[in-house]
């Protein structure tokens, strides 16, 4: 009997003291940058950006908008901190921000949202899909509650033929939105700062 | 993983139970450093540990047996920035290692009936191994099987005619498998020995 005691009582000590990994929210935050390496960023100054975030949410399901503003403001500030200028059109502009953010399980990088860009991109309309750098890198995850998605798009590179818009950078950030509003505010501008950060050659340069 | 420990705690009282009278049974606690691959991997001690042999006397110097147990490695990389090709990525960092010896032992004790009875030995076998990297909450497990030989040295101290208070040290080589370099570590053991 104490034999099968001190059997239970080890198998228990290990369960017990098995090693918890992450504890808070943003133990869990994620921030994922791809570029295509032969764009010229140094070489472009003007930038539009499309001042609302699309929200992309499975049916019946809705993001708060709380956080909107504040996303666009960081996105801006760290473009502006590196030298790019907003302008208020597509057509005054070298590069185009858009700002995405969704919360469904899953999404493809290629995914049919063809208005995201409509009004935008003359002659943009269904069928379009995206021209994003190569992932030579299979990053192979799923998207949980809460993503943000900055990609950077050039009006110039727009193939009617091909109806694709090139995507030159992209940035994602997930986990975002769990947790009292102070936190998950702090933690939208740390992860948007992220992808600037690991970012370097997002710089406005031009000779 | 819960219900491997379950399952090496249900030997643990299968090989207590067995092979009553020539036959003694070893519980240590275990704590486990790192070495080679594994520090590549984890550079941090293990203090999770726990391993369990059954020893059957064929002789009163030699004894036939068998190991078990697991040693948990984790270390806590923290805010990590990986860029592979034009892909960059930022997240907290979890690495883990279960690792779980299954071993046929032979040993070869000093004294075994005196007060102090120290012994050495060799276990050959398996070691099943769980790989983990936690990355900002995306798990990738590696679960393999890997050969290996552990060197063993330990000494007993008489607590009462029945159970002997036993330290020891293990060495434990594993060979490479196809997704894991071969994991080998220094094993420090204290715990008590039961002889029926």
């Amino acid at each position: 009997m104490k034999k099968i005691f001190l059997g239970s009582l080890v198998a228990l000590f290990l369960a017990g003291c098995y090693p918890k990994g992450p504890e808070y929210v943003s133990d869990l935050d994620l921030a994922v940058t791809n570029y295509d390496d032969e764009f010229d960023f140094e070489a472009q100054v003007n930038y539009f950006m499309i001042d609302s975030i699309i929200h992309i949410a499975d049916d019946g399901e809705n993001i708060s908008r709380t956080y909107d503003e504040r996303i666009l403001d960081r996105v801006e500030a760290n473009l502006n901190e590196r030298g790019y200028v907003r302008v208020n059109t597509l057509q005054e502009s070298d590069i185009a921000i858009g700002v995405s953010a969704w919360s469904s399980t899953t999404v493809n990088f290629v995914y049919d949202w063809w208005y995201y860009w409509g009004g935008w991109y003359p002659g943009y309309g269904p069928g379009w899909g995206w021209g994003y750098p190569g992932y030579g890198w299979t990053y192979a995850y799923s998207y949980t509650t809460g993503t943000i998605s900055i990609e950077m798009s050039y009006p110039e590179g727009a193939n009617p033929e091909e109806m694709t818009i090139p995507i030159v950078w992209h940035g994602y950030v997930n986990g975002l939105i769990q947790g009292s509003s102070a936190s998950v505010g702090q933690r939208i501008d740390e992860n948007i700062d992220q992808t600037f950060e690991q970012s370097p050659y997002l710089i406005s340069n031009p000779e | 993983m819960k219900k491997l420990i379950w399952t090496i705690g249900f030997v643990a009282v299968a090989v207590a139970l067995f092979g009553q009278g020539r036959s003694q049974t070893t519980l240590y606690y275990s704590v486990g450093l790192p070495l080679g691959n594994t520090s590549d991997f984890i550079e941090e001690t293990s203090f999770r540990g726990f391993s369990l042999y059954s020893d059957y006397f064929i002789e009163d110097e030699w004894s036939l047996g068998f190991g078990t147990g697991v040693q948990t490695y984790y270390e806590d990389l923290g805010k990590v920035t990986e860029t592979r090709g034009n892909i960059t990525a930022t997240g907290k960092e979890y690495r883990y290692i279960n690792q779980f010896p299954f071993l046929f032992t032979a040993k070869y004790h000093v004294n075994r009936f005196a007060a102090v009875t120290p012994h050495i030995g060799l276990g050959i076998g398996t070691y099943y191994n769980i790989q983990t990297v936690e990355f900002a909450g995306i798990v990738v497990d590696d679960n393999e099987w890997q050969f290996g030989f552990q060197p063993e040295a330990a000494l007993g101290i008489e607590l009462s005619p029945n159970t002997d208070f036993i330290i020891g040290a293990t060495y434990n080589f594993a060979f490479d498998s196809k997704d894991i370099d071969g994991l080998s570590s220094l094993g420090f053991h204290a715990g008590l020995r039961f002889i029926p």
